[in-house]
């Protein structure tokens, strides 16, 4: 090599590295790009939303007055049901604050507590009947309103819409050292409420996991029997390109069309119940379908010819050498297809809007057949309403979905690691 | 490798000396649609028979007229430049070709008399008969027993647990894999080294005891040392099986096989003892080949 050449080499040689030092920059800022704002949502998310994970609680002294409650003794438990323990609440406020004398105060003063404290003290006195007659001391929710201006509205945020008179009132609870905060089960084990204090994301939580055994139940098996057909056994001619086609663009349709399939089909055709989970995991299953489908033929296609020749050439069925050699190949990334799908599915509000999912439902559904919501549905209702309490319990939610769908794609990777076959 | 050298240096010599000019020496030119097979293709009691064999893949055709024997108990070799059609030829013998959509085959086939593509015949049962083993070595991602167990089991062939262990031993043995794999049966066939992993699928292949091994080129993804192996290997299992190879090593050729078949084009040129055809062959294509002036 004469000296020119290599010198043109050489001089050439800087601009090469120079452009792949640019290129690997330009792909360094694009990550960094992606995680920052990653780093945003995820900021704002908890920032807005963690609050929801603890709640203010009051600690009052009780006495079950049976007088009070309207109980005889001895006591009976269906009379426990009707007792009047909004009456034995008040009557410890009014006695903590005497000074409260009209009328609108007096609402305001009893606004303090949860209207829901009720039904904590009826559990309480079911459970243990003899407290009736004595003295307790019990931690009771507080209102939402209370529990914004605790968390927040003590250090001057402008937050909720508290009253000035309910304000100092906290202020002397707090200074009597009865007022705390504590981590929120409530907002793991409830349902939805109209009253932010209770409400919870069970009734979701639970909605979104059965929507999804149902979308998987329906979609994995005719996803993957679809594929392996299409793949392995469907003569190649302009009929079976036009499925194919028709596949591709079912993937690529707006999911509220499918909604409204489901609407018209499953609801008015078939008469499924609306609101439910089976309702909500057909009309996703038709949605996730085209997605296994697509994932499971390409995880088909990508088990090596020689397999399939290896087993046709000992004398294999091709259903033999499907299920004994070309499945097991291809399970882990239809799996893996499939769940993606699922993490969609799961984030999907549009079409379950139109099959009544929206309906505020307080229970949580214990099958598939009981009308539910989803979490993107709650999250979509709470970021709805007024409360500032529920605006932090929409950020909570979102949490609480996130933590969902990471914990079904770790499934996803776990599954793939366990079940791949090296060769 | 040394004998088919010497042949071939031999070979060389006549040529320069006094060029090998038997009676009807058919040239290139005579290559047309109603070419046919010089040497001696056919033989008495053929195990396999194959008459006007066409084959075409959508509009071209791959094979042209081919008629050949195989008798039993014989290894033959099938050799020629790339893409003249062995292979094709080859996986016609199993029907493997019906997996490949665009392929289709005319003409006769027979095994022991049977038409192999009649109706009545079972591709799978056909492959049951006729073993084939692959270029690449291709077991299956599961456990060297499982690969050799396999086809029995898929066949029915056995019914109790010891019975498939004597046939997955018999047949490593025959492989000469046993002595090597004996103790990690259930270690993947995939972590074999690759002359071991073509011996596994020969294991494979005959746990089913064909009539018929068909070989296709099943040394050329092997180092020198694996191909001597299989190529000893080739030369034991002859004794009880008949071998058909493809392979695009001569020497190869010269070197296990009892006939060597040739072709070009999609034609198959000439047949004949393998010494003859290394040594004398009838055509001139032939012989361009085997000294090296094309392939």
């Amino acid at each position: 090599m004469s000296n020119l050449i290599r010198e043109m080499v050489r001089s050439n040689l800087k601009k090469r590295y120079q452009a792949e030092q640019r290129f690997r920059l330009y792909g360094l800022a694009s990550v960094g790009f992606g995680l920052l704002c990653l780093a945003l949502l995820f900021a704002d998310i908890i920032y807005k939303g963690a609050g929801a994970f603890r709640q203010t609680v009051v600690e009052v002294e009780l006495y079950f007055d049976p007088e009070v409650l309207g109980l005889n003794i001895p006591v009976e438990t269906d009379q426990i049901r009707s007792a009047n323990f909004d009456g034995v609440i008040r009557l410890m406020l009014r006695e903590r604050f005497p000074e409260v004398t009209t009328r609108a105060d007096r609402r305001a003063l009893y606004g303090l507590l949860s209207v829901n404290a009720v039904y904590d003290l009826q559990a309480l006195v079911m459970a243990n009947p003899k407290l009736i007659g004595q003295s307790r001391k019990i931690w009771l929710l507080a209102d939402d309103d209370v529990d914004m201006y605790y968390k927040y509205g003590r250090e001057g945020e402008q937050v909720g819409r508290l009253a000035e008179i309910s304000r100092i009132w906290v202020e002397q609870l707090a200074d009597d050292g009865v007022v705390k905060t504590q981590f929120n089960t409530g907002f793991f084990t409830n349902g939805d409420s109209r009253d932010p204090e209770i409400s919870g994301v069970k009734g979701a939580v639970m909605g979104s996991f059965f929507t999804l055994i149902v979308t998987f139940i329906i979609s994995f098996p005719i996803g993957v029997a679809a594929a392996i057909y299409m793949e392995e056994f469907a003569p190649k001619n302009k009929l079976t390109d036009f499925i194919e086609v028709n596949i591709n663009n079912l993937a690529a349709v707006p999911s509220i069309i499918f909604g409204l399939l489901g609407l018209a089909v499953f609801i008015n055709f078939f008469g499924v119940p609306r609101s439910v989970p089976l309702v909500g995991g057909l009309v996703l299953s038709l949605m996730t379908l085209p997605t296994v489908i697509i994932s499971s033929r390409a995880s088909i296609t990508a088990v090596p010819p020689s397999i399939r020749e290896a087993a046709l050439g000992i004398g294999a069925s091709k259903v033999q050498v499907v299920l004994h050699h070309v499945l097991p190949l291809a399970i882990p990334g239809m799996l893996t297809g499939a769940i993606i799908g699922m993490a969609r599915a799961l984030g999907e509000t549009a079409p379950l809007l139109m099959i009544g999912m929206i309906a505020f439902i307080i229970d949580p559904p214990s099958s598939v057949l009981d009308p539910a919501t989803t979490l993107p549905v709650q999250i979509y209702l709470w970021a709805d309403s007024p409360e500032r309490a529920f605006t932090e319990r929409t950020s909570a939610a979102i949490m609480v979905l996130l933590a969902f769908l990471i914990v079904m794609n770790s499934l996803a990777v776990w599954l793939r690691r366990r079940l791949e076959t090296r060769w | 490798m040394l004998g088919i050298n010497k042949m071939a240096g031999e070979n060389r010599t006549q040529e320069s000396a006094e060029p090998l000019a038997p009676v009807n020496v058919p040239g290139p030119e005579t290559i047309n649609e109603n070419y046919e097979t010089v040497g001696s293709p056919l033989v008495d009691n053929p195990l396999v028979k194959c008459r006007n064999v066409n084959v075409h893949y959508g509009e071209k055709q791959a094979i042209f007229n081919v008629n050949i024997d195989i008798a039993k108990n014989e290894v033959i070799a099938m050799i020629g430049p790339s893409g003249c059609g062995k292979s094709t030829f080859l996986r016609c013998i199993n029907r493997m070709n019906d997996t490949i959509d665009i392929c289709r085959v005319k003409g006769d086939i027979e095994l022991e008399g049977q038409d192999i593509y009649n109706r009545s015949v079972d591709a799978v049962e056909l492959r049951a008969r006729v073993g084939i083993v692959f270029q690449k070595p291709n077991p299956f991602p599961k456990s060297i027993y499982e690969n050799v167990a396999y086809g029995p089991r898929i066949h029915g062939l056995v019914n109790r647990k010891s019975d498939l262990d004597d046939i997955v031993e018999n047949s490593l043995k025959r492989a000469g894999l046993w002595d090597e794999v004996k103790d990690d049966l259930d270690s993947s066939g995939t972590g074999l080294s690759g002359g071991q992993q073509q011996r596994l699928c020969i294991a494979r292949t005959i746990a089913v005891s064909p009539d018929i091994i068909l070989m296709d080129e099943p040394c050329s993804a092997l180092d020198p040392i694996a191909t001597a192996r299989i190529e000893q290997l080739i030369a034991d299992l002859s004794k009880n099986y008949t071998i058909a190879i493809v392979t695009h090593s001569m020497q190869q050729a010269a070197r296990v096989s009892s006939r060597t078949a040739y072709f070009h084009l999609g034609k198959l040129i000439e047949v004949g003892e393998t010494e003859v055809i290394f040594t004398r062959p009838l055509h001139s294509l032939t012989e361009a080949y085997i000294t090296g002036r094309f392939g």
